[in-house]
C-alpha cells in the first residue's frame, strides 16, 4: 500500500479546523488509512490503494471535510476550454492517446507543490504501472501559447526538469536520470513530444518536462496532461489529478477540459468527469451487509462518504458519485461507505447456520494417523519448508524439480521433489547435539512428470546413528504397513544416494509406494556428517489410494 | 541413590563423591615380570658374550624387537654399565650391581600393581617411568564415601533406630513369597527431583493445525485443497486484480523457471475474465500473462476452485494449506506459511454473518472480543479486518475478510448466490497459542526447539 507524506499544518489549512493527532488517526480509518509514523508536524500516512483520490493532503483533507460535516459534498463543474482542441494525429503509434486539462486560481506553495507532485509519483507507481501506461505533466499555463500538441519527432531540443542546459532527445535519454530509467518505454527516433504553438516543448513523455514551463509558487493556472496507451485509465488519472488540484484554489479554482480532435477519445473522458447516478435502496443495503437501515441513516452515511444525494424516498436514495471516486464501480462499493459510514462495530453480527456438516480431507486424517503410529515407534516430528536450496536438491535427487526465478536467497530457491533432502537437513541441523536420532515428517512434494505437476504427500523418516543399518529402516516400513493392514513387498533398487545393494523399494498391488535405503558415505560426508543415517519415504497420497483395494 | 538422597536430606548420612586414580600394570608390564625386563635380558646375553660385540650382531643374537633393544641400551648406558664405541658395545663389569639395583626396583614396583590399586598423587610420581614404558594403566574412577552424621550415631546410641524389612521396589519375588507381609514399603520423599525424559511427539505447530482443522470442522466447513503452483490467472484475475496491479510484481510474487510446464486453460474463465478485465478494469488484457505459472501468494484461488467445481449451492469450504511470498525470514516474517481460507456461499449470506463467523470463531479458539475496522482488498467489497487483543502487542490484525465481488463470482461463473470470504494468517494464531515470538520457531527441525515448545493447553479448554 502507498505511504504518502503530509504536514499536520497543511492538512488543517485544507480542512479549515484544528486537528488533534488522536482524532486524525481515529478518522483515518474510515478511508482505511493507518498513520504510519509522526514526527513533529510531518506525518506520514499508508493509505489504501483503491482509493487513489487520497494520495495526498488534497483528497484527505477533503475526505475529512465531508466526514466532519464541515462541507457539505456538491458537483464541480467542469468546463471546456474553448480556445483549442487537442491534435494527436501525429501522436507515436505505440503511445497514440493524451488529455489535457486546466485548473485555474490556485495559490500554491512550497508544501503544496510538494504535495501534487506526490499525488503525480504515487499515481505513475500504483495505477500506471510505473509510467509504462500512463504518464502526467503538469505545466504553469501561463508561459505556454496554445493550441498544444502532441506529435513524434525523430529528434528535438529543450532545457530538461532540473537541468540548466538544452539536450538532445537522444542525449536526455543517456545522460538524464528520467531518461535512463524510462527510455525503454520509448522507440528511437520516434519520440513523443507535446509542444505548443510557438515551438516550445511542454515534456517529452513519459520521460521528462521542460525546465522552462515547470510549475512554481508563483503560478496560478496549471496545465495538466496524461499521454499513454490506455484511454478509459488515461481518464481516470487526469480527473483524479484536475480534482485534487483544484483543491488548492481553497474554493475558488476552476477546472476546463481540452477537447481533444478524436471524438471517441473525447467522449471517454466527458464521461469519466461526469457525477454517475446510482439508486441505492435499503433492500440493497441489506442484501448484503445483512442489517435494515434506517434511510436517514443512510443518507448521513453517504454524506459523511462525500457523496451527493439528489433525491430520497422512504426506501430509496439517489446518489452522485464524485468522478475522482475511481474505486466506486458497482453499487457494492457504494453500499461498503454506507457500512462504514454506521460503523462496522455496530452491526449485531449473527451466524449463518451450516447446511451440511463440516469434514477434514480424508488425506489429512490418514496422515494423522500414520504420524501417530511413527510416534509409537519413537520418532520425533519436525517441520521444514517446501522451499529448499536447488543445488542442495540437485545433489541429492535426479529428478526435474520446480526452480524459483526470482528467490530471495539460494537456501530457498526451489520446491523440494521428495521429502528425503527435508530429513537429511534436519539431521543435519540437530548432529552437533544429538549422537542418535529417529525423525520424521509428513508433507507434499511437488514433481514434474510429462510436463505436468503432480503434489504428492508424503512421509519420511531417518534414523542416524552409529551401527544402523538397512534392516533398522525397513523394520518402521514393516511396522507401519502391517498396523495399517496392508501387504506389501520389498524389491531391489538403486537410487544415487543409497549403497548399491541396500537400496528396497516398497510395493503395494505391484505399485511403488516408498523406498528404504541406507545413506551412501560419500554423500554422508558431503553433508559434513560421519554416523550412518537409513531413510525412508513412503508417498501417502499412493498408499491411501489404494487402501480400498481388495 | 535414591535411598541415600533421602537419608542425607534427612540429615543421616553424608555423602561425598571422591575422585581416584587407579593404577594397574599393563600386558607388557605382567610380560616383563614373566621374562625379566629387556634391560636385564641385555645384560644378561652381554655377560654370556663377555667380550666386544657389534650392535648389529647383537640385534641377531638378543631375542628383543628393535625398540625394546635400542630402549634397553639406553637405559644400560645411562646407568654406565656399558659403553658404546663404533658401533661396538663394551661391558664395564664394576658397574653391573647398579642395574640389579635398578631392575629389582621397578619389578618391586610393577610386583605391587598386579592387581589394580588405587594410587595417591605422590606414588604417581614414581610411577612416571612406568608409564612412560608403557607398563602402567590409569583409570579415574568415582565412588561416594558416605559417613554416619552425629545425628545418625546419636540416634542409633539412644536405640532409636531399628532394622525392618523396607521394600523399596516390588520384585515378583517378594509378591509371590509373601514377604511382603512383614515388610514397610518405603516412604518417598516427593522434593526429590526425579530424572527428566522428553517424550516423542507430534510437532506443536503440526497439533495446533490439526486443532484448527478440527474447530473450522465442526463449525460446518468442508475441506479443499489446491495446487501450489498456479497460473497468474486463478491467482489474480479471477480475483479481479488487474495485470499491473503493484501486488503482480517480482518483489511480491516467486516466478518459476520451468517454463514447459503444461497450465490447465478453464475456458469458460479465460473468456469471462477478458471481457472483466477490459470493460471495467479498462486495460488490454494478455493471456499470455494469464496463463504464468507461478506459487501461489495466497490460498484464495482454492475458494474460487472450489466455487467453480461446487457451482451454485448452501456450502461452505475451507482450505489451511501453504503460500507463498517473496521475504528474507526473520522473527516476524517468512517466505512460506499457512493460511486458513474459507468461503460461506448462500442466497442470503451477508456481511453481518461474516463478521459473525469472525467472532464465533475467535470464541472457539478462546481469543477474547474481536473489533472490525474497514480494509481493501481487490476482491471483496466490503472488506474487513477482525482485530484481536494479544496478551502483550495489544490489538493485533488477524481476520481479513469481506464479500466476495459480482465481478469475482462472474469470473467463476456462479449467479444468484453471495459468498462471505476469509483468509487467515494463521501463523499469527499459532504464535499466541504456542507462546513463541519468533515465526521461524513453528517451521523447525531443530530439536532443542521442539522438546521446549509446549503442547498448547487451549487445545484442550
Amino acid at each position: 500500500m502507498p505511504v504518502i507524506n503530509v504536514k499536520l499544518w497543511d492538512l488543517e489549512r485544507l480542512v479549515h479546523e484544528n486537528l488533534l493527532l488522536s482524532e486524525l488517526e481515529e478518522l483515518l480509518t474510515n478511508f482505511k488509512a493507518e498513520v504510519t509514523s509522526i514526527e513533529g508536524d510531518d506525518i506520514s500516512i499508508e493509505v489504501s490503494h483503491d482509493r487513489a483520490d487520497l494520495f495526498s493532503a488534497e483528497g484527505l483533507a477533503r475526505a475529512i471535510r465531508f466526514w466532519k460535516l464541515i462541507e457539505r459534498p456538491k458537483e464541480i463543474y467542469v468546463s471546456i476550454y474553448k480556445d483549442f482542441k487537442l491534435d494527436i494525429t501525429n501522436a507515436p503509434r505505440y503511445r497514440p492517446y493524451a488529455f489535457l486539462m486546466v485548473v485555474r486560481n490556485v495559490s500554491l506553495d512550497d508544501e503544496s507543490i510538494k504535495q501534487i507532485f506526490q499525488l503525480q509519483e504515487k499515481l505513475h507507481m500504483t495505477y500506471c504501472d510505473d509510467r509504462r501506461l500512463v504518464s502526467i505533466g503538469l505545466y504553469d499555463l501561463d508561459k505556454l501559447k496554445p493550441p498544444i500538441r502532441y506529435i513524434t519527432v525523430p529528434n528535438a531540443s529543450f532545457r530538461p526538469l532540473d537541468h540548466a542546459e538544452v539536450m538532445k532527445l537522444d542525449e536526455i535519454l543517456r545522460r538524464v536520470d528520467k531518461g535512463i530509467k524510462y527510455g525503454h518505454l520509448v522507440r528511437k527516433g520516434e519520440y513523443p513530444l507535446l509542444v505548443d504553438s510557438a515551438g516550445n516543448v511542454l515534456s517529452f513523455p513519459p520521460i521528462i518536462n521542460c525546465e522552462d514551463n515547470r510549475v512554481s509558487e508563483s503560478t496560478r493556472n496549471i496545465l495538466i496532461d496524461v499521454t499513454g496507451t490506455e484511454p478509459k485509465l488515461m481518464a481516470k488519472i487526469i480527473t483524479l489529478m484536475s480534482f485534487n488540484v483544484a483543491e488548492r484554489g481553497y474554493g475558488k479554482a476552476e477546472i476546463e477540459v481540452i477537447l481533444t480532435c478524436d471524438e471517441a477519445l473525447t467522449k471517454t473522458l466527458i464521461d469519466t468527469l461526469k457525477y454517475r447516478e446510482y439508486s441505492v435502496s435499503i433492500n440493497d443495503i441489506e442484501d448484503i451487509i445483512g442489517v435494515r437501515l434506517d434511510i436517514n441513516e443512510v443518507s448521513e452515511s453517504l454524506i459523511k462518504n462525500g457523496y451527493i444525494i439528489k433525491e430520497i424516498s422512504n426506501s430509496e436514495i439517489k446518489v452522485r458519485v464524485p468522478p475522482y471516486r475511481v474505486d466506486v464501480i458497482e453499487i457494492v462499493d457504494i453500499i461498503e461507505d454506507v457500512a462504514i459510514g454506521y460503523g462496522y462495530n455496530r452491526i449485531e453480527t449473527c451466524t449463518y447456520p451450516p447446511t451440511h456438516y463440516g469434514e477434514v480431507l480424508g488425506l489429512e486424517r490418514f496422515s494423522d494417523v500414520v504420524r501417530e503410529l511413527i510416534v509409537g515407534l519413537g520418532f520425533d516430528e519436525v517441520v521444514n519448508f517446501m522451499l529448499i536450496d536447488r543445488d542442495f536438491l540437485a545433489m541429492l535427487m535426479d529428478e526435474k524439480f520446480i526452480e524459483l526465478a526470482n528467490p530471495k536467497l539460494k537456501s530457498y530457491s526451489a520446491i523440494r521433489n521428495s521429502l528425503i533432502p527435508s530429513i537429511l537437513l534436519s539431521i543435519k541441523r540437530n548432529a552437533d547435539r544429538y549422537a542418535y536420532m529417529k525423525l520424521f515428517e509428513i508433507g507434499d512434494y511437488v514433481k514434474i512428470h510429462g510436463g505436468s505437476m503432480k503434489i504428492e504427500r508424503s512421509l519420511a523418516y531417518g534414523i542416524y546413528g552409529d551401527k544402523v543399518t538397512l534392516t533398522d529402516g525397513l523394520i518402521i516400513m514393516k511396522s507401519l504397513l502391517n498396523t495399517l493392514g496392508m501387504k506389501y513387498e520389498l524389491r531391489e533398487t538403486k537410487m544415487r544416494i543409497f549403497i548399491e545393494g541396500r537400496t528396497a523399494e516398497v510395493l503395494v498391488n505391484n505399485d511403488v509406494v516408498g523406498i528404504v535405503g541406507e545413506l551412501h558415505p560419500g554423500v554422508i560426508t558431503k553433508l559434513g556428517l560421519s554416523k550412518p543415517i537409513v531413510i525412508g519415504e513412503l508417498v501417502l497420497s499412493r498408499l491411501y489410494s489404494k487402501l480400498w483395494l481388495p | 541413590m535414591r535411598d541415600l538422597e533421602e537419608l542425607s536430606s534427612k540429615g543421616l548420612l553424608s555423602i561425598e563423591r571422591v575422585r581416584v586414580t587407579q593404577a594397574k600394570i599393563t600386558k607388557l608390564g605382567t610380560n616383563y615380570l614373566d621374562k625379566g625386563l629387556p634391560e636385564e635380558r641385555l645384560l644378561n646375553n652381554l655377560l654370556r658374550l663377555n667380550k666386544l660385540v657389534d650392535i648389529k650382531e647383537l640385534k641377531k643374537v638378543v631375542n628383543l624387537n628393535p625398540n625394546e633393544l635400542s630402549a634397553a641400551i639406553g637405559i644400560l648406558r645411562r646407568l654406565g654399565v656399558i659403553s658404546v664405541e663404533n658401533g661396538k658395545v663394551r661391558l664395564v663389569i664394576n658397574k653391573i650391581d647398579l642395574l640389579r639395583e635398578h631392575s629389582s626396583r621397578i619389578k618391586k614396583l610393577m610386583e605391587r600393581l598386579k592387581e589394580p590399586r588405587i594410587v595417591s598423587e605422590s606414588e604417581l610420581k614414581d610411577l612416571r617411568e612406568l608409564r612412560r614404558r608403557g607398563l602402567l594403566e590409569l583409570k579415574e574412577v568415582r565412588y561416594i564415601r558416605l559417613r554416619p552424621t552425629q545425628k545418625l550415631l546419636d540416634l542409633i546410641r539412644r536405640g532409636l533406630i531399628k532394622e525392618a524389612k523396607v521394600i523399596t521396589a516390588l520384585t515378583e519375588e517378594i509378591i509371590t513369597s509373601g514377604l511382603w507381609r512383614d515388610a514397610i514399603f518405603k516412604k518417598f520423599d516427593l522434593s526429590i527431583e526425579v530424572p527428566t525424559v522428553h517424550p516423542k511427539k507430534k510437532h506443536p505447530y503440526i497439533q495446533f493445525l490439526n486443532y484448527v482443522r478440527y474447530v473450522i470442522s465442526n463449525m460446518g466447513f468442508t475441506e479443499f485443497k489446491g495446487p501450489y503452483i498456479e497460473s497468474e490467472l486463478w491467482n489474480f484475475e479471477v480475483l479481479f486484480v488487474p495485470q499491473h496491479h503493484p501486488s503482480r510484481r517480482s518483489t511480491d510474487v516467486y516466478f518459476i523457471r520451468n517454463e514447459d510446464l503444461n497450465m490447465e486453460l478453464p475456458e469458460d474463465i479465460i473468456a469471462r475474465v477478458k471481457c472483466i478485465h477490459e470493460k471495467i478494469l479498462n486495460y488490454s488484457w494478455d493471456m499470455r500473462k494469464a496463463l504464468r505459472p507461478i506459487l501461489r501468494t495466497h490460498t484464495t484461488p482454492v475458494s474460487m476452485r472450489a466455487i467453480h467445481e461446487l457451482g451454485s449451492g448452501e456450502y461452505r469450504v475451507f482450505s489451511l494449506d501453504r503460500v507463498f511470498r517473496p521475504d528474507t525470514p526473520d522473527p516476524t516474517h517468512l517466505m512460506e506459511f499457512h493460511q486458513l481460507e474459507g468461503i460461506i456461499v448462500g442466497k442470503k449470506v451477508t456481511f453481518k454473518h461474516l463478521l459473525g463467523f469472525f467472532k464465533e470463531f475467535a470464541k472457539k479458539l478462546g481469543l477474547g472480543d474481536v473489533i472490525f475496522k474497514p480494509a481493501y482488498f481487490p476482491f471483496t467489497e466490503p472488506s474487513v479486518e477482525g482485530y484481536i487483543r494479544h496478551p502483550r502487542l495489544g490489538w493485533i490484525e488477524v481476520f481479513p475478510g469481506g464479500m466476495f465481488r459480482p465481478e469475482v463470482l462472474e469470473s467463476v461463473g456462479l449467479k444468484g448466490y453471495k459468498v462471505a470470504a476469509w483468509g487467515i494468517g494463521i501463523d499469527r494464531i499459532a504464535m499466541i497459542f504456542l507462546g513463541i515470538d519468533d515465526i521461524r520457531d513453528l517451521y523447525t527441525n531443530d530439536l532443542d526447539v521442539i522438546k521446549r515448545m509446549k503442547i498448547p493447553s487451549k487445545v484442550f479448554r
